[in-house]
């Protein structure tokens, strides 16, 4: 077993500082690495050193598995933890590192494959009694298949691209005309997004709840679940509000789709931290989706429920230790919820913005935890995911989660870009989220609820105000006095 | 000194005189007592007709974000020759970014005479690829960015100039 002495954090932004707080609090030597545009990043400055890689565009540079492990081997590091995102789920990477003796802080490239086939993975699940959605045993071979396949499901169904994520390759079909086309585009978005064409067919489910199961594994076969997390509140087919526990969720459901969660992580040997993410109907029926085979974005929810540090039992886990604990030792104490601001323009469809963080003022506050990787002054480009920070609030019910969560959105000041804040901080607002009746479809049914309240008159004149006296060159120190303003205009 | 400032998509005329400390702002034709106090880092004290609020400001150029009553908002005080030239649709013209993204190609080259509705380049966005057409006939008198450069929404792409 690897003894994990000086950890490589092989990513950016939010969550190699969230990564390199926890090693700096376990007293391990960090190392981070990093691309030119992101030179001066917080990461950078928090790591005990720092490698540069090279790579256009940027992105390459995370992705490049050889300048990686040469950065390793330059440093010393003889363990890296990959975060989410970029290589997390390569297990090519992950064997690239055992090669050169080096510890992937996560499971094996066995199950990261397994895994990461979304045909494999759930003939997988099925083997090992994990409820699972109808259809999705074969591949599509096409157009016509495809309609013969959604008439034994029946309709709706959803097409899917094997490889598939973050929405693309994604058509939902309520007849046979919809369904040849949306396998065509499906098949054809899989081949430009991942460079593999193939697509399921699945009983598509209707407003439904995404509800994942943390778990842990240990490498002596001790594999324990950290509950549930709520994940419905999407756009884009992309999370941006996660909680625990789920408000839906009753405690026989809940042990249900934790036990089946924990079968298999046996099944593939898991070892590590790892997400088994279901689909749940309006009748607490779950099914499975896929299993994450890394840190999840929305982790630090059930941190803090569970007083867990999940990326501090990755490293245990990497050094051999036994998890130390059962089930039965674990328990959820009040309530978390998570909301991820991105650079992006929620009233204009949620289009990516960009722009410089002229001012950058976080919120504190009780039981609020704030992860982000930002400096003041810093470029916000397209080159990278428009996530900037997650805003995270606990509180001993979920009443007063939320309510501490849209006081730290309305608190978070961040200008120069447009970000969600408001819009994140209207979803808490809204009567059907307070309510807990929450779906994947959520966003698009409010729409009309969700979108920007105009400023009223006070607040306009104020903003105004504040704007022409803001302005250097119309200080009011450098304004003329009245008598000669009243004469007409003096200077531009 | 008039100013007009554009909130939300409307364009406010908006006067300001100093008396004192504090200032009038004159909007829509109706005078209002101001004052705006640093307290620093960005963070300010603004009062208006017996208010105050806590706001925080960052200025940029022309632009000014505010975050007040909970959120943020971005204001932009015009030039008044601006535009009055683009009023005209003489002069010089800036061609900007519609939307944030990259620079796929540029078919412009500076000095070079544009007709309307003419390519000027190709921006790519969300995956999509959009062509940057010439909103008037003119001369390329500048191309700020280059194939590959990534650019935010507003961000002027290249500068035409009168033909004559």
């Amino acid at each position: 077993m690897s003894r994990v002495s000086k950890v490589l954090v092989a990513n950016r932004g939010e969550i190699a500082c969230r990564i390199l707080r926890t090693l700096r609090r376990l007293g391990i030597p960090s190392v981070a690495v990093y691309h030119a545009q992101d030179a001066d990043s917080l990461a950078v400055r928090e790591a005990d050193e720092a490698v540069e890689l090279r790579g256009e565009p940027p992105v390459a540079a995370y992705l490049d598995i050889a300048q990686i492990v040469a950065a390793c081997e330059r440093t010393g590091a003889d363990a890296v933890h990959p975060g989410f995102g970029f290589l997390s789920e390569k297990a090519a990477f992950a064997e690239a590192l055992g090669a050169a003796g080096i510890a992937f802080i996560g499971p094996s490239p066995h199950a990261i494959r397994v895994m990461g086939d979304k045909i494999e993975s759930k003939r997988l699940a099925r083997a090992c009694g994990v409820s699972t959605i109808p259809g999705g045993a074969d591949e599509i071979e096409d157009a016509e298949h495809a309609v013969r396949v959604a008439h034994e499901l029946g309709y709706p169904v959803i097409i899917k691209a094997s490889a598939g994520g973050g929405g693309k390759g994604m058509r939902i079909a309520c007849d046979d005309a919809q369904c040849r086309d949306g396998y065509v585009r499906a098949s054809s978005e899989a081949q430009a997004s991942f460079g593999d064409a193939r697509v399921f067919i699945e009983r598509y489910i209707e407003r439904p709840r995404h509800i994942e199961i943390q778990v842990l594994a240990d490498a002596h076969g001790h594999v324990v679940h950290l509950f549930e997390r709520e994940c419905s509140i999407q756009r884009r087919h992309q999370k941006v509000i996660e909680e625990a526990p789920s408000p839906f969720l009753d405690d026989a459901t809940r042990e249900a789709m934790g036990a089946q969660a924990v079968a298999l992580a046996r099944a593939v040997d898991y070892r590590s931290a790892g997400t088994v993410e279901f689909i749940v109907d309006s009748q607490r029926n779950f099914h499975f989706l896929e299993m994450n085979t890394r840190l999840q974005v929305e982790h630090p929810v059930t941190e803090m429920v569970t007083g867990l540090d999940i990326v501090a039992e990755q490293i245990r886990i990497a050094r051999g230790e036994p998890l130390g604990y059962a089930q039965t030792d674990l328990a959820i104490r009040g309530h978390a919820i998570e909301a991820r601001l991105y650079a992006e323009d929620a009233d204009a469809g949620f289009l990516p913005a960009t722009g410089q963080v002229h001012l950058l003022r976080l919120p504190r506050g009780e039981g609020l935890r704030i992860e982000h990787g930002l400096v003041q002054g810093q470029s916000i480009s397209a080159a990278f995911d428009p996530m900037l920070a997650k805003l995270v609030a606990h509180g001993s019910d979920r009443a007063q989660a939320i309510a501490r969560l849209a006081q730290g959105l309305r608190d978070t000041v961040l200008l120069g870009t447009v970000t969600n804040a408001d819009f994140l901080a209207r979803v808490l607002a809204h009567p059907a989220f307070a309510a807990g009746d929450t779906h994947t479809g959520f966003i698009g049914e409010h729409r009309a609820a969700l979108a920007a309240a105009a400023p009223h008159e006070e607040q306009a004149l104020a903003l105004l105000a504040a704007a022409a006296l803001a302005q250097r060159h119309v200080d009011p120190r450098f304004a003329c006095p009245e008598p000669l303003a009243a004469i007409g205009e003096w200077r531009n | 000194m008039k100013r007009e400032i554009a909130l939300g998509g409307a364009v406010h005329p908006v006067t300001l005189m100093r008396r004192g400390d504090a200032a009038t702002v004159d909007v829509a034709g109706r005078a209002h007592r101001c004052s705006l106090a640093s307290c620093g880092e960005g963070e300010h004290l603004l009062r208006m007709d017996g208010k105050t609020w806590r706001v925080w400001i960052a200025t940029h150029r022309n632009r000014v974000w505010v975050h007040a009553f909970g959120r943020a908002f971005e204001l932009e005080v015009l030039d008044p020759l601006d535009r009055a030239a683009r009023a005209s649709g003489a002069g010089d013209c800036t061609v900007a970014a519609p939307m944030p993204g990259a620079v796929v190609s540029v078919g412009a080259m500076e000095g070079e005479r544009v007709r309307k509705g003419q390519s000027l380049m190709v921006i790519e966005s969300m995956k999509m690829q959009t062509e940057i057409a010439a909103p008037r006939d003119g001369i390329v008198e500048s191309v700020a960015v280059k194939a590959g450069a990534s650019f935010d929404r507003g961000a002027t792409l290249l500068t035409l100039k009168a033909g004559d």
